[in-house]
Order: C-alpha cells, then sequence, then structure tokens
C-alpha cells in the first residue's frame, strides 16, 4: 500500500478543512459546518481529503452554486440550486440538517426533503452524519442509474449500499433525497449485510491518526488560499487572495 | 459521561457574582490563581491518589545535553517526557514563536517508549512546528534556561554552596517553557483520546502533568550539571529551595483567541469559581480552624505580594494597591469585633468590595477559597464541557431579536459606528507567524481578521434582522445570510451560559489583550505575573508546589502564595 502524503489528528482536519472551505468561498459558519463533516469521514476510516477536494474545487472555480431556493409542497421540502449551476454540497449540507433539527419533532414521518442537482450527493449523507440525529435514509441515483443509499444509525453507525469506494467518489450532479428512517431498518434483512462503518473506526483513528494520500495538496493550496490562515509545520509561505475578512461581507443566497 | 443537557439547567443563583461584574475586561485582567485552578487540582490528585514517579533514562553529557526520560505512573496509566537538551548559540537564542533551536524541547508521551520512539522523536521533537507527530504524542513543548539562574545555581552547587536566594526569588526558575502544544497540534493525539481518563479530569491537565514533569527534570538537570563541575564537593539544592523553583513561561497572544472559541468552557471555569465563593460567604458560622487558615493564607499572600516585583510601571503600581489592600484587610481581621460577628466571609468580601482595588478584590476572592478547600474542592472536576455550539433553526427570528437584547445588551449599546470601537482586529501576521493584534486604520491585513469580534457581529446581527421579516424561523434567515451562521449559532449557545461571554469590546482602541491572557493564565495556577507589554507577559508555574518526593502529611496542598524560603547561602 501506498504510503499517505500526511497523517493528521482530527484537530487538524478540523483547522485545515475549515479554512481550505473559506479560502474556496464558504463562509465561515457553513465551513465549520464543511469541517465537522469531514471529521465525520475521516472518524469513519475514509480519507476526507480524496472524498471533498473536488466538491471545493467545484466551489473555488465557480462550477457549483452557493445560491437556491427552498420551498414546500405538502409533506416535501425542495431545495433547488439558483441561475442553472449545480448546487454546492457544502451549502446544501447545512441546509438539510436544519430541516432535520427543524422537523424532529414533527410526528409526520412522510415528510422528506429533496436537494436538486447536488455537484457531490455523499457530502449530504456525510452532513447528515455528522449531526448524530438519529436514523436517516439518503438516497440518489447516479449517472449509471444505480440507486445509492445511505442509513445512518445510532451512536455514529452508518451503513452505505455499494461496497468499496465507489459511492464516496460520485461526483455527477443528482437530485438526493432525505428522509427519517425507522431504527429498525439498520438491523432489518435489506441493510445487515451492507457495508457498514461504527464507532470503532472512531477509536482507531485516534489511535493512529488520518491518513490523507493524493488530494491533500489541493486541501493546502486552499487553506493557504485564505488570508489569515498560517500554520507552521506545512510551508513557511502564506500566499494572499480575493476573500476578505472571514464572510460578514457576502450574501448571495435567495429566499 | 455527563449530560450535555443537564448543563443548560446552571443559572446564576441568589449570592454569587454576576456575569455584568465578573465577565469585564478589566476584572478578568486582575485575576489570581485559586484552589480551583489546574495546577492546584493537579497536585492535589497526584497526592490522593499517590502517583509514582520514576527517571527512566538520563543520558546527557558532562554539559547537560542528551536525551532523558521521565516517568509517572498514576493508578492505571504510564506517561512518560521525553526531554532533548542541546546546546543553543546566543545569536539564535529567543522566546519569540520564530525561534528554531531551544535549550530543551519535550514530548509527553503515552506510555513508555520504545528506543524506535525515541529515535523517532529526536529527528522531530528538536524540529517543533517543523516536526511531525503522532497520537502516541499528547504534548509537544519546547523551553529556553534563565541563564543567569541556571548557570548560578550550577556554580554554587558545584562549590559546594546553596545558590543566592534573592538572585533566586528575583527570577524563580530555572527554564520557561515558550510553547506548550496538545490537542492534536502537528499530528499529537486528540484530546478526544484522552478525554475519559481519570486523571485527565479537568482542564489542560495533560499540559500541566508535562509542565510538572519538566520542572522536576530541571532541578535534577542543575544538580547533575555541578556534580559534573564539583565533582564530590558539588551538593544538591536544599529541599525548600528546590520546591521554591517554578517553570517559567512566556505567553503572547497566541493563547487569547482561545478564550473566545471556547465559550461554554470558560463559563464552566467561572461557574466553578463563582459557585465555590457563594458557598463561602453564605456561611454563617465560622471554625476556629478557618480563621486560622484564613490568617495563614493571608500571611502568605503579603509576604508573596512583597516579593512580586516587576518593570512595567502599571502593574507596579497595581501590585503597590494590593499591599495596601492586604495590609487593610489584615487590619479588620485583627478586629475582633469584625470577627466575632456572624458572617464574616461574606462581610470580608463586601469590605474588600468597598474599599480594595480589582486586583485587591480578586485576591480576597482568592483567600475565601483558599481557607475552605472541604466546601469547595470537589467543584474542580466540573471545569470541563462536551457542549459544543449549535444551531437552533426552529427557532422564530423574532425569538433570537429578544434573546439578543436580553443578553447581549452589553454589546448592543456599543455604538459601532465609531470607527474606535472597532479599531483592532485580531489576524496571524505573515511576518511574525503567530496571532496578532493589529490597528485597522493603520496596519494591513484587516481583511484577515479572525473571527473573534463577538460584540461587533452581534451589533451587525441586530441591524440585519431588523431589515428583514421577522416571522421567518433562524434556519431560513441563515439559508439566506450564511454570514451570519457562525454568530447566530453562537449567540443561542451561549445565552444558557451567562459566564460564556466577555462582555467587552475586544476590538476597542482601549484593549489590552493582557488582559486576556491572565485571566486564562490565572486559571491555571500562575503567579508572579510580569507583564513586558500590553500583548505578553511572564509568569511562574508550579512556584512552591511539592516535588515528586515531597507529597508527604496534609499539607501538599498549601502551597499557594509561595515565599522565598527563609535559607541563608551557606
Amino acid at each position: 500500500m501506498k504510503s499517505p502524503e500526511i497523517v493528521l489528528s482530527l484537530n487538524e482536519i478540523m483547522f485545515y478543512f475549515t479554512r481550505a472551505a473559506v479560502g474556496a468561498g464558504l463562509s465561515f459558519g457553513l465551513a465549520e459546518d464543511f469541517g465537522r463533516s469531514s471529521i465525520w469521514i475521516a472518524a469513519s476510516g475514509l480519507d476526507p481529503a480524496r472524498i471533498t477536494s473536488k466538491t471545493l474545487k467545484s466551489l473555488d472555480e465557480a462550477q457549483s452554486s452557493l445560491c437556491a431556493s427552498q420551498t414546500e409542497i405538502g409533506a416535501k421540502t425542495v431545495l433547488t440550486p439558483s441561475g442553472g449551476k449545480q448546487l454546492s454540497a457544502l451549502f446544501a449540507g447545512p441546509s438539510v440538517c436544519d430541516w432535520i433539527l427543524e422537523t424532529k419533532e414533527v410526528s409526520d414521518k412522510t415528510q422528506h426533503f429533496v436537494v436538486e442537482k447536488v455537484d457531490h450527493p455523499f457530502l449530504i449523507a456525510a452532513a447528515v452524519g455528522a449531526l448524530k440525529s438519529g436514523n436517516w435514509e439518503i438516497c440518489w441515483q447516479d449517472s449509471g442509474g444505480t440507486l445509492c443509499n445511505v442509513l445512518t444509525g445510532q451512536n455514529g453507525n452508518w451503513k452505505t449500499s455499494l461496497e468499496g469506494n465507489e459511492i464516496f467518489q460520485q461526483h455527477s450532479p443528482a437530485d438526493v433525497s432525505i428522509k427519517s428512517a425507522e431504527s429498525s431498518l439498520f438491523s432489518s434483512k435489506k441493510w445487515i449485510e451492507k457495508n457498514t462503518f461504527s464507532e470503532k473506526n472512531s477509536q482507531d483513528v485516534l489511535e493512529s491518526g488520518v491518513p490523507l494520500y493524493e488530494s491533500w495538496p489541493i486541501i493546502h493550496k486552499l487553506f493557504f488560499s485564505l488570508p489569515g490562515c498560517f500554520h507552521r509545520g506545512v510551508a513557511q509561505v502564506w500566499r494572499r487572495s480575493r476573500f476578505g475578512g472571514y464572510g460578514l461581507k457576502t450574501n448571495c443566497t435567495k429566499t | 459521561m455527563e449530560d450535555e443537557k443537564s448543563e443548560t439547567t446552571h443559572i446564576v443563583t441568589k449570592g454569587m457574582r454576576s456575569p455584568e461584574k465578573v465577565m469585564r475586561l478589566a476584572r478578568m485582567g486582575s485575576s489570581f490563581q485559586t484552589r480551583l485552578s489546574f495546577m492546584r487540582s493537579l497536585t492535589r490528585r497526584i497526592s490522593k491518589e499517590k502517583w509514582r514517579f520514576e527517571k527512566l533514562r538520563f543520558e546527557v553529557d558532562e554539559k547537560g545535553y542528551g536525551t532523558s526520560v521521565y516517568v509517572v505512573h498514576t493508578p492505571e496509566r504510564t506517561y512518560s517526557l521525553i526531554t532533548f537538551t542541546n546546546e543553543v548559540a546566543p545569536e539564535q537564542r529567543t522566546d519569540r514563536v520564530v525561534a528554531e533551536v531551544w535549550d530543551a524541547t519535550f514530548n509527553l508521551f503515552d506510555g513508555i517508549p520504545t528506543e524506535a520512539d525515541i529515535k523517532r522523536l529526536s529527528a522531530n521533537t528538536p524540529k517543533q512546528e517543523a516536526g511531525r507527530f503522532g497520537p502516541s504524542e499528547l504534548v509537544l513543548a519546547r523551553a529556553n534556561k534563565s541563564l543567569r539562574l541556571f548557570e548560578h545555581v550550577a556554580s554554587r552547587l558545584s562549590e559546594g554552596k546553596q545558590p543566592d536566594i534573592e538572585l533566586l526569588a528575583s527570577v524563580g526558575y530555572l527554564m520557561r517553557t515558550t510553547a506548550v502544544y496538545g490537542s492534536g497540534k502537528f499530528g499529537c493525539a486528540d484530546r478526544e483520546k484522552i478525554s475519559n481518563r481519570s486523571e485527565m479530569r479537568g482542564s489542560f491537565q495533560v499540559e500541566l502533568i508535562t509542565v510538572y514533569l519538566f520542572r522536576w527534570f530541571t532541578i535534577e538537570l542543575v544538580e547533575y550539571v555541578a556534580k559534573q563541575r564539583g565533582g564530590r564537593k558539588a551538593v544538591s539544592l536544599n529541599p525548600e529551595i528546590s520546591k521554591f523553583l517554578g517553570i517559567g513561561n512566556a505567553t503572547g497572544l497566541g493563547m487569547a483567541p482561545f478564550l473566545i472559541k471556547h465559550p461554554v468552557l470558560i463559563h464552566k471555569w467561572v461557574l466553578a469559581r463563582e459557585t465555590a465563593l457563594s458557598r463561602v460567604v453564605a456561611l454563617e458560622s465560622h471554625t476556629p480552624e478557618s480563621l486560622s487558615l484564613f490568617s495563614k493564607f493571608m500571611f502568605q499572600a503579603t509576604q508573596h505580594i512583597a516579593e512580586w516585583n516587576v518593570e512595567d510601571e502599571q502593574q507596579t503600581s497595581r501590585i503597590i494597591k494590593t499591599r495596601e489592600d492586604l495590609k487593610q484587610l489584615s487590619n479588620w481581621f485583627a478586629n475582633e469585633e469584625n470577627i466575632n460577628q456572624p458572617l464574616i466571609w461574606e462581610r470580608i468580601l463586601r469590605f474588600a468590595e468597598a474599599n480594595f482595588s480589582l486586583e485587591g478584590q480578586e485576591l480576597t476572592v482568592s483567600l475565601l477559597l483558599e481557607s475552605h478547600g472541604k466546601l469547595v474542592d470537589e467543584l474542580a472536576d466540573d471545569m470541563q464541557t462536551s457542549t459544543g455550539i449549535e444551531l437552533e433553526p426552529s427557532m422564530s427570528l423574532n425569538q433570537l431579536r429578544e434573546l439578543l437584547q436580553k443578553s447581549f445588551n452589553w454589546a448592543l449599546e456599543i455604538d459601532f459606528d465609531d470607527p474606535e470601537k472597532q479599531r483592532r482586529f485580531w489576524y496571524y501576521s505573515e511576518e511574525k507567524l503567530e496571532p496578532r493584534f493589529g490597528d485597522r486604520y493603520a496596519d494591513p491585513g484587516a481583511e484577515q481578521e479572525m473571527p473573534l469580534a463577538v460584540a461587533r457581529d452581534v451589533f451587525l446581527l441586530n441591524k440585519k434582522i431588523k431589515s428583514v421579516s421577522d416571522d421567518i424561523s433562524v434556519g431560513k434567515f441563515v439559508q439566506n445570510h450564511p454570514e451570519f451562521r457562525n454568530i447566530v449559532r453562537r449567540v443561542q449557545t451561549v445565552v444558557r451560559f451567562p459566564y460564556a461571554e466577555i462582555r467587552d469590546n475586544i476590538v476597542d482602541a482601549e484593549m489590552r489583550p493582557i488582559d486576556l491572557l491572565r485571566f486564562k493564565l490565572a486559571f491555571f495556577g500562575a503567579s508572579k505575573f510580569d507583564p513586558k507589554s500590553e500583548l505578553w507577559t511572564r509568569i511562574t508555574l508550579f512556584q512552591g508546589a511539592p516535588l515528586p518526593d515531597q507529597f508527604v502529611g496534609n499539607d501538599s496542598d498549601e502551597w499557594a502564595f509561595p515565599f522565598c524560603p527563609d535559607i541563608v547561602a551557606a
């Protein structure tokens, strides 16, 4: 197996990934949510740089949008990107989490949320998983027509419907549906033999650190594109760039 | 694990000092250590659990350069201090964060290191931030000698003499740390790895275990160097002198942002102290024992403050006023009429509040707690938190507006349209490679501001809320205005924790960062604050604390307000 580019602690994952997201154009509050998603990915034993770098790059290169409108049609809430672009999962993930927290107490379990044209569907699941708010099923169809599911459970456990890394790497825009799931679903016949991630992964990561491979330089580059982010030990450079302050000057979403 | 919801029930009860009074920069910058300070709870735990200490390796040359491993065995685990000492050229010697070599570099290792671990660390630890570490390393740190005192002590001991006690008192340490990194920095173990361990209960325990072990190492090192020089003629330090030697520390702006970034934790620290104080002042009667203890600590504090001399003019005048305050307190206490009435502790506090400077008042608080260990010590176990800063999207914007009016009135009263009210800004300096405090209208870099200006952001949030319809949810509001997501969730969280927020404008033209540093360092248990500017200070850690072989009897916790031992150099 090839050697990692670097091994980081979870604290460093939060530090670098949050600031890389600000460097890519996110406000600090949304970037912190992205940092938490990255920790969730890392604590599951996965490489958060490999999984998130394309999404950050897509935002940095203005291929994805942070502008969307939200509508409610009966039990369905829909988040639609504005301006014809694909919607950044870094914006959509926190919106889904806010909806989950808002509807948590509602007894109507038919309520569901649909995010249209998300640039990286798995990052919606990562945002929901990092929220640690019970059982949720996140579904989308990949470009080949295969149905992809992620099921979050109690205590940070979660499952995917596909084997291997395929589900984490899908970067074709898709409509993602999020709905509440019964806790019994986690151990049901449909899910029992699926790819499972658990708290044990998290303990292992605390004992060994988070290895990051070939995508780390992209995070690293975005981190250093943020003014004010200098961290000794990574590089003795500091690049100035185009984003000012920490986000209080930006506003692009639609009501 | 602590039930996070239960934390929401904490409120400021009758008899406690209010957040409006306590969480002001001027008072925070007058803080003193108390028996709830983290160093004090650590030494109590060492004593109670009878931790064992062991020197596993000491491979240094006659000048004291080499590798050593000092170990502490707690009831359940073992931790090792691995130290590398080397020669530093005079032109390379600096305490600043830009330094690249230090007299000593060290790690706290989780367990006992193998030869391979030591070899790996020998290639990384001396490089500090430029090295890489792993989860087996809990702390990374470095220190420089007080050249003057180290050389003096080594020289005198080598001649069979004890050091000059006045010189020793004027410095207070053989080495001073210039950085102590924990919590996952540079690849070290995350706090989460150790947070459930009983010996890590409380704040900054792993960092302070490291400093405590290092203090022991510095004393053994100077004795070793003396022995190499003097041979059979050399003597060891008198144990009372050893005990009086602490570890110095130079602390700059790097520490200040922590207080803003961890509001719930700060609430827990202050809540513990204020709860302790309210318990003491609520005591209607007093015992001869508590009177005697108060008197004893008042004497120790008087001696301690008499020996506290600094170059900074402002701090010097504050120390002089504190000495006068202590004299007044002593006179009050000597009056039998005052002592023979009920509620003596409350009356002492009221007397201090009516007559003393802020430093005098906070010193009085420390003294009141010091004489009531059995009543307050258990509060130290709750000076930590697992509560994060969370958004409540279902809250209506109108409710959020009410929260701002109710709990952030202090911030809304500041006129941020006045340029002086946001003259300063916090940023990372490219040139100095450390957090800096800039002048927005004179220095470059304001666009690099760190998100720490809570009062200003609350002001802007309130202004924005006024401009939109308030019949929407907070979730909808932050979706439309993601730039406020950060400050909204902070507001929603900290309203449940009254001591969480510093109730001052930390970007005001008149703001003194040194106040933040002193507040935090006092909670660590630091003493002898020696401000070198408004931006950094020197302090002493563990001065007066028992060394590993001095935890005997019941007085091992009575090391507050250390003063110079009455020993004449032989």
